[in-house]
């Protein structure tokens, strides 16, 4: 491999992020190759790894940087988590750890997952709920009216109830999404290391 | 090296460093490699994060037909070096008590 295969390999790897980001690392590494100066170009190369290794460290921290800067949009969450497995699973790991690696995204997915979507449900079940017990109120107006009401204001209560939970769940869910962006980070920085030790 | 590298530290280097001259790339690596074991992809990352928090500037020199990108420390990169310091001496302190067995 040389100079310019490499960096075209670090830029196809990069082209998950941002053009000005991709634009900024890839200056920062010609700059890098001219310093060195042109004898010593393979030896840059063995020096600063495969073009993956640089792009997992780059991309890992730039999802990390984006999620301290902006932690209020979920979207842009999402993206993170999305870079951090990307640079976990370009990460030249062997490959039993590599299957650990996605044994654990995974699962660990798996398990947010459901959860939130349980919560959905039972946020969803308390609003519908109500609103069934609001209309059955109206259907036993004409027979029984005290019954009635009681059914109504209890449909009343309970879709109120699930209205209010509605932003406090939003706020839960964000709040999980951040929590596993760390995790995968903090995840992807012990794996680096286990690397370096020569796992 | 035996002792592991955290990226505080590395920050307090790299920031140490541009405080007493402006540097680029190139040389700032070989700087932080004579004192402490990184590989030569790590610095990077670690340069656009000071960046992006406002602790370092760039700007470009001509050199020899190109541009050299310059890292210079900000004001707030000078603020957050005090910081570092502090809290290395603070730790500084601390293990050598422990390893040392007081003083």
């Amino acid at each position: 491999m040389n100079r310019a295969s490499y960096l075209k390999k670090l830029r196809g790897k990069l082209q998950r992020l941002p053009a000005h980001e991709v634009d900024a690392a890839l200056a920062y590494y010609e700059e890098y190759f001219d310093e060195a100066g042109e004898e010593n170009e393979q030896q840059v190369i063995q020096q600063l790894g495969s073009p993956s290794h640089v792009a997992s460290q780059i991309m890992a921290d730039s999802a990390l940087k984006d999620l301290e800067a902006t932690s209020t949009s979920t979207k842009k969450n999402v993206t993170a988590i999305w870079l951090i497995i990307l640079a976990i699973l370009s990460a030249p790991l062997s490959l039993p750890l590599l299957a650990v690696a996605i044994a654990l995204i995974f699962s660990f997915g798996a398990v947010i997952f459901s959860f939130i979507i349980a919560i959905i449900a039972i946020v969803l079940s308390i609003f519908f709920g109500g609103i069934v017990a609001l209309i059955s109120g109206f259907f036993i107006l004409t027979q029984h009216w005290p019954t009635a009401l009681l059914f109504m204001g209890v449909g009343f209560i309970v879709t109120g109830l699930g209205i209010l939970l509605f932003p406090i769940v939003a706020r839960f869910i964000k709040k999980i999404v951040v929590v596993c962006v760390e995790a995968l980070g903090k995840l992807f920085h012990k794996i680096m290391k286990k690397r370096k030790e020569g796992y | 090296m035996t002792f592991q590298l955290g990226s505080a530290l590395l920050d307090a280097c790299v920031l140490a460093i541009v405080d007493k001259e402006d540097a680029y790339g190139y040389s700032l690596t070989q700087q932080v490699q004579s004192v402490m074991d990184i590989s030569e992809s790590t610095l990077y990352p670690v340069l656009r994060r000071l960046q992006k928090a406002n602790y370092l500037t760039t700007y470009d020199q001509p050199y020899q037909g190109r541009n050299r990108r310059y890292y210079q420390i900000t004001k707030q990169g000078r603020i957050r070096l005090l910081e570092l310091l502090k809290e290395w001496h603070m730790y500084k302190e601390k293990v050598d008590y422990v390893l040392l067995g007081g003083k």
